[in-house]
């Protein structure tokens, strides 16, 4: 019982609420009973009629009006207006007794499915359309919080493919027109997802997100300082942040060995003299070594057609690409492949040298659906460690071992980037080849709110 | 503060079963296997489950079965996920699983899922994150699992996450304290928490608490209710955030919400009591570790003595 004062039932309450119990009851129990035997003539949709009036959750008397209906429509020759339109007019009673009755509300939804599959015309069918949408108003009207009317505003635009910048002017309006919905979380929360989609379509007049979110951010502003308490505002705000920090497309970050590196390689533990502090020190028995990837989000298509690697030794780029990590996705942010050392050369103690070229070619793409569209090339030199065959074969080693050393991890630093500019993560981030003029933008954004909020403290 | 009234709330509840007449009773007795699961699941938290006749609560639970393996609200009512979950439940609490023939129960269940990982709540295909649950619960708490695709019912629910971390019915609908236990608990259950921002979602639980009274509300700009107690608290203890609220605070607006002299608990202080907010009021004060009470499973919603003998089976 939500929202009911408490207080003790006088007497005449109590045999108020006996009588109506006891019609409600008989009512359910016939309803019940003509649900088991299949009765489905007028007198029995009467009553299975007014037991929903009275009690809008009583879920079987929902069940069994769709059987009716189903009953209905396997006559030959259905009159679909006469079959469809009492039930719809039956929800919109029941949903004025209880607006929030799951039954009634998926009711309206399986009729409305049905209907449209039934009418072929568009034209009846924006008649429909038209009636929901007012009816839509009206429940919002009396909850603007009824998330069951949000939800079934979402369920019109995809059985109707009504446009999301339609969607989205409602939310204007219901924003404009009403100062109490400046913090109304369902209009926020719908808006978020509306925009999301647009911008991901890049629908038209969505291209820009540095635009759209211009215009967000001061939407939102006015409403955060109208209304400083409510949450709503400060949620959508930050999604909106969120937004302008994070960048969709997937970039690499890091890989070992790192840009400009020097690797020394060697198929045994080397002695001391070999691990110059310059070099990483690499040992395998094996004869490989890894090259690993890693990018800011979880990607797939990580191949030899994707990465390209060239070097005078390691010519054929038939490179096996695994994840470094299993899990039960397909999507990975750590990827790894293995090298063959380069062939001993008793005559040169010459390094080679590597030149790593990732997303040359189309085809790396993150788990939320954007390509990896950013072009980088990087490289580092691998030494072969000589004489050491004769030395420390007694080390016969298990496994692998890398010298995982902190100072041997980098943030990537791209050709594209300023040589002497010491790169953090969020620069490489901010740098978006599809944005070319922008890349100031984010930041631009982030300090013109810093120095609004700054103000509102000061208030 | 004033103190847990146990007894009262143990009348109360005793009370509610004999009272069939009202026209408050009879409205929902369509729900009454979801009321026996509140009423009975509390008696067990207060200690006091032993007043029940088991053996008569166990008849009508059986009665409540359709030909499917699912269960109606009531004898006669149709079948849904909604009471089949309550009525394994209630069995549980008696340890009288074994009157279920358990494959045909699960079958139901597991026939709800849809090619997405989505489930329906029964035959006429309604889909809610809330199903999805229940489904993992019960069959879990079957033992049966095994018979439904877990990884498309996890990346369905995933498909349900907000912008705020939070969860909503279907992909794209608004974050609900209600909705939110459902999915974490559902995640929780079949070992899929890492999937959760659990700074993100705590942040936007823990903004649940009203600073005037303690309460929690189920989305922002709304007011406190006791039901939320359970939803939204389980939901932060499951993601290990419960320190971001009042834990005081709250027990006292619990407390606030009794009916000292008639028993029972309501949504909010001074209004009408009912079983429904008794229960998730009680199932509260157990996660807030009141004393006395036994403790509950944030994720299953039943005493953790009655989850472990099933799960793990001791």
């Amino acid at each position: 019982m939500h929202g009911r004062p408490r207080k003790a039932p006088t007497r005449e309450d109590e045999a108020g609420s006996a009588g109506k119990g006891k019609k409600l009851g008989s009512l359910q129990s016939q309803l019940l009973y003509n649900h088991h035997k299949k009765i489905y003539n007028e007198e029995a949709l009467d009553l299975s009629a007014k037991t929903l009036q009275i009690n809008p959750d009583f879920y079987t008397a929902w069940n069994y009006r769709k059987l009716a209906v189903q009953h209905k429509l396997a006559a030959s020759h259905p009159d679909f207006n006469s079959i469809f339109d009492p039930e719809l007019r039956l929800v919109e009673i029941a949903l004025g007794t209880n607006p929030k009755a799951y039954g009634a509300w998926y009711h309206r939804e399986w009729v409305l499915r049905r209907l449209s599959k039934a009418h072929s015309s568009s034209s009846y069918l924006n008649d429909y359309l038209d009636h929901e949408l007012q009816l839509l108003e009206t429940l919002l009207k009396r909850d603007s919080r009824n998330f069951h009317a949000w939800n079934h505003c979402r369920f019109l635009a995809a059985l109707f493919n009504t446009s999301d910048h339609e969607e989205l002017k409602f939310t204007n309006e219901m924003i404009q027109d009403n100062q109490d919905n400046l913090s109304n979380y369902s209009v926020w929360h719908h808006r978020r997802v509306l925009l999301s989609g647009l911008l991901k379509k890049k629908a038209q007049g969505f291209s820009s997100k540095e635009k759209v979110l211009h215009d967000e951010y001061e939407l939102v502003d006015g409403a955060i300082v109208a209304g400083t308490e409510d949450q709503s505002g400060w949620f959508y705000h930050f999604s909106l942040l969120e937004q302008t920090v994070n960048v969709d497309a997937p970039f690499l970050v890091s890989s070992w060995p790192s840009h400009g590196s020097n690797v020394l390689l060697s198929r045994n533990r080397c002695s001391d003299d070999c691990s110059l502090s310059q070099f990483d020190s690499f040992h395998s028995s094996s004869g490989t070594f890894p090259l690993i990837l890693y990018f800011t989000k979880a990607v797939q298509g990580v191949n030899s057609s994707t990465i390209t690697i060239e070097s005078s030794f390691c010519t054929k780029n038939d490179l096996h690409w695994t994840p470094l990590i299993q899990n039960r996705s397909q999507f990975f942010q750590a990827w790894v492949t293995h090298i063959i050392f380069p062939a001993a050369n008793p005559h040169s103690s010459e390094p080679y040298l590597l030149e790593i070229s990732v997303g040359q070619s189309q085809g790396i793409i993150s788990q939320n659906g954007f390509p990896y569209s950013h072009p980088t090339q990087f490289n580092f030199k691998v030494h072969l460690c000589l004489g050491e065959t004769e030395r420390g074969k007694v080390e016969d080693l298990d496994g692998d071992i890398i010298l995982w050393k902190d100072e041997n991890f980098h943030a990537l630093q791209t050709k594209s980037q300023e040589p002497h500019e010491v790169v953090s993560l969020d620069q490489l981030i901010i740098n978006d080849v599809h944005e070319p003029n922008t890349s100031n933008w984010r930041a631009a954004i982030v300090a013109n709110e810093i120095d609004l909020f700054q103000n509102l403290l000061f208030w | 503060m004033g103190e847990l009234a146990s007894q009262k709330h143990v009348q109360f509840i005793v009370s509610v079963e004999k009272k069939k007449d009202s026209f408050e009773s009879v409205v929902m007795e369509h729900i009454r296997m979801n009321g026996a699961y509140w009423g009975l699941t509390a008696l067990d938290l207060l200690g006091k489950l032993h007043v029940v006749d088991v053996e008569e609560v166990v008849s009508w639970v059986l009665q409540c079965q359709d030909d499917s393996g699912g269960f109606g609200g009531n004898i006669g009512h149709d079948p849904h996920v909604l009471y089949t979950l309550s009525a394994v439940q209630v069995l549980a609490l008696f340890d009288k699983l074994d009157v279920l023939d358990i494959e045909k129960v699960a079958s139901y269940v597991a026939g709800l899922q849809n090619e997405d990982g989505s489930f329906s709540g029964d035959m006429w295909g309604e889909i809610d994150t809330r199903f999805s649950y229940i489904a993992i619960s019960c069959l879990s708490l079957l033992h049966r699992l095994d018979k439904i695709n877990v990884e498309k019912a996890v990346n369905y629910i995933l498909s349900c996450k907000n912008h705020d971390g939070g969860f909503g019915c279907t992909p794209g609908a608004e974050s609900h304290a209600g909705q939110i236990f459902c999915c974490v608990g559902a995640l929780a259950i079949t070992g899929s928490l890492h999937h959760i921002d659990k700074d993100l979602l705590g942040w936007w639980l823990c903004e649940r608490q009203d600073n005037k009274t303690g309460g929690l509300n189920g989305r922002p700009e709304k007011l406190p209710d006791v039901c939320y107690s359970w939803w939204a608290l389980s939901s932060l203890i499951m993601i290990d955030r419960v320190h971001w609220i009042n834990k005081d605070k709250l027990i006292k607006f619990i407390l606030d919400c009794q009916d000292i002299e008639n028993g029972g608990i309501s949504d909010r202080p001074d209004d009408a009591v009912d079983v429904y907010h008794t229960y998730f009021g009680v199932a509260g004060l157990s996660l807030l570790e009141y004393p006395g009470l036994k403790a509950i499973d944030p994720a299953y919603a039943l005493p953790v003595d009655v989850v472990d003998r099933i799960i793990l089976d001791r």
